[in-house]
């Protein structure tokens, strides 16, 4: 049997899912999730091999909530929109469906996994989201234990780079998220986030001075208090930063 | 900028033309009853000046006269008291600069009632020149304001329509009458009719600068219960709207936007339950709208409540000419927006 999960904030798009997945004799829908935080925890909980996702949902969309997952199972994207399917596939989605769709279409997508599925242990997305981001980022979402936070990139003091993770600072405290800060440098918005050494991106808002040590060192001080190290090419985008 | 300088420019030399045809002109006629020239050209220097201080005065004033709004009394009066002034003015300086001229003295008490006439007359044209000029200015800007306001409403059903027939509307409500064709049929037919309903109001062609609150209201309700079907429970509608609003006027599509903010940033700004509050009542010569809904605050202020408020607040300043006509207060967990339409009787 194919354990199944359903994660939609509207009621009738999981009613049609499951009457169309009812003549599908291998399959058995074992989670329904009205939103990606239901989500997270229900597929911890039961462990389903494939998921049906849709995108637009309460406070976090579909992308993070998979980001939140970590085993991921198969992945079948379920939205109206059709601006996503490029990012969808990057993040290796096993297909994408369009509301509204055919049972039929529906059909190919099962037949999709279960070939998936025979051929070996499916290699299902390690989600790589920050490349599949291509607008600003707005929000990032991480998880501490059981707790879901999401924190709006506004209210960043400052990131650091702690070996395979990046520490987010904010006025709540740290926290961890599995990326580089390649990624972060790269979907952050530059005119507010500046990378100002190998291992820091500061927030403009919260730079309160700059102060120069002898030997050309520098440091940023944060209105948190904390004191930064600039490297040289960091300076030079610092001072870039505050004459644009 | 170079546009400024050259009517600068121009303002200059006009003034100073004006000023040496005046003297010309008024020395000559002085000349011809008698006066030697330099008595000629300083009687005229005096009268010009006075002449042309006066048609400053006029220029200053009258932008705050409108005949059109307030009578025509004042632009008769004002010219009257001028002229009084300016011959009187000018006897006075003329009588201190040739006080031991009695030939020219008996002159200037013979002219004067000429002189009075004269300014009278010029003083009247000036001012039917200058009120021509500011009625036509008014109604070039008036017209221009109407483009403008044409080209808003315009845009907004533009917007409006490309926002509705964006296809995810159509095609989630699509798919949610899949859903419900197989076991609520008369479900899915209610919101096939609903769906069709509200498409036709959204394209009707004949959208004017104004129509019925009915018709908006009766858009964002297909809108909203169409919403719920999809939404379910956790959707809650609370629409009211007082007795009498709906023969009230608004331009069309003004509240939609809003509507569609409030479900946007209601439906994925929370978690819980979503109570969308609309609210219509009728204050003194105004119809007010009051469109509310739950919010996180820690999410910050909406974003893309941009164009939906901005273009709201401008329009109505396009239409009316205020600009506290539209409201927003963000509380804890709700936000709430209120317009005021001032109805026209």
């Amino acid at each position: 049997m194919i354990r199944v999960a359903i994660i939609d904030d509207e009621p009738l798009a999981h009613e049609i899912l499951l009457e169309y997945l009812k003549d599908a004799e291998d399959i058995e829908v074992i989670g329904k999730y009205f939103n990606g935080f239901e989500g997270i925890k229900g597929i911890q909980e039961t462990q389903p091999e494939l998921i049906f996702v849709d995108i637009q949902m309460p406070k976090i969309n579909g992308f993070e909530m998979l980001e939140l997952i970590d085993n991921k199972p198969g992945v079948i994207f379920v939205t109206a929109y059709d601006t996503y399917a490029v990012k969808a596939f990057e993040v290796h989605a096993l297909d994408y469906l369009m509301k509204p769709f055919s049972r039929e279409r529906l059909g190919q997508a099962l037949g999709k996994y279960r070939t998936f599925r025979q051929s070996g242990p499916p290699e299902l997305s390690r989600v790589t989201y920050a490349s599949a981001e291509s607008e600003i980022l707005e929000r990032v979402v991480v998880k501490t234990g059981n707790r879901i936070e999401v924190i709006p990139v506004h209210e960043i003091m400052y990131l650091a780079a702690e070996d395979d993770f990046v520490a987010i600072q904010t006025p709540k405290g740290k926290f961890l998220k599995l990326r580089t800060l390649k990624t972060f440098e790269e979907m952050l918005d530059p005119r507010y986030f500046v990378r100002v050494h190998r291992s820091y991106i500061i927030n403009l808002r919260e730079v309160t001075r700059i102060e120069n040590y002898d030997k050309g060192r520098q440091y940023v001080w944060l209105k948190s208090g904390a004191q930064i190290p600039v490297s040289k090419q960091g300076g030079h985008r610092l001072k870039a930063a505050f004459d644009s | 900028m170079s546009n400024d300088l050259k009517s600068k420019r121009f303002n200059k030399w006009f003034w100073m033309g004006s000023l040496g045809v005046l003297i010309a002109g008024m020395s000559f006629l002085i000349r011809y009853y008698g006066q030697d020239w330099t008595t000629a050209i300083q009687d005229s220097c005096v009268f010009a000046i006075l002449l042309l201080a006066s048609t400053q005065v006029l220029l200053i004033v009258y932008p705050y006269v409108r005949p059109s709004f307030t009578g025509y009394k004042a632009a008769l009066i004002f010219p009257v008291i001028l002229t009084v002034s300016v011959v009187f003015v000018g006897r006075m300086v003329l009588e201190w600069i040739f006080g031991g001229n009695i030939s020219y003295r008996l002159f200037l008490d013979h002219s004067l009632p000429l002189r009075l006439a004269f300014v009278l007359l010029f003083l009247y044209g000036i001012s039917l020149l200058i009120l021509v000029r500011n009625e036509v200015e008014l109604q070039w800007e008036r017209k221009e304001r109407e483009t403008m306001t044409d080209k808003m409403t315009r845009e907004a059903e533009l917007f409006y329509l490309r926002q509705q027939l964006q296809p995810h509307f159509l095609f989630n409500s699509l798919n949610s009458i899949n859903a419900l064709v197989g076991k609520r049929p008369e479900e899915a037919r209610d919101m096939i009719q609903s769906l069709a309903d509200f498409f036709r109001l959204a394209i009707q062609k004949d959208t004017g600068t104004s129509e019925s609150f009915a018709k908006e209201w009766e858009r964002i309700v297909l809108y909203l219960r169409m919403e719920k079907m999809r939404f379910g429970d956790r959707l809650q509608v609370d629409m009211d709207m007082e007795e009498g609003t709906e023969v009230l006027l608004l331009p069309p599509l003004l509240l939609q936007p809003l509507v569609e903010n409030a479900i946007k940033f209601g439906l994925y700004g929370v978690l819980e339950k979503v109570v969308i509050s609309v609210k219509a009542t009728r204050s003194s010569n105004f119809l007010q709208v009051a469109i509310r809904n739950p919010y996180d605050a820690a999410n910050g202020l909406p974003k893309g409540t941009g164009f939906g408020l901005e273009s709201v607040r401008r329009r109505l300043y396009l239409l009316f000419g205020r600009n506290d006509l539209v409201k927003h207060q963000a509380h804890d967990n709700w936000f709430e927006v209120i317009i005021r339409i001032p109805q026209l009787a």
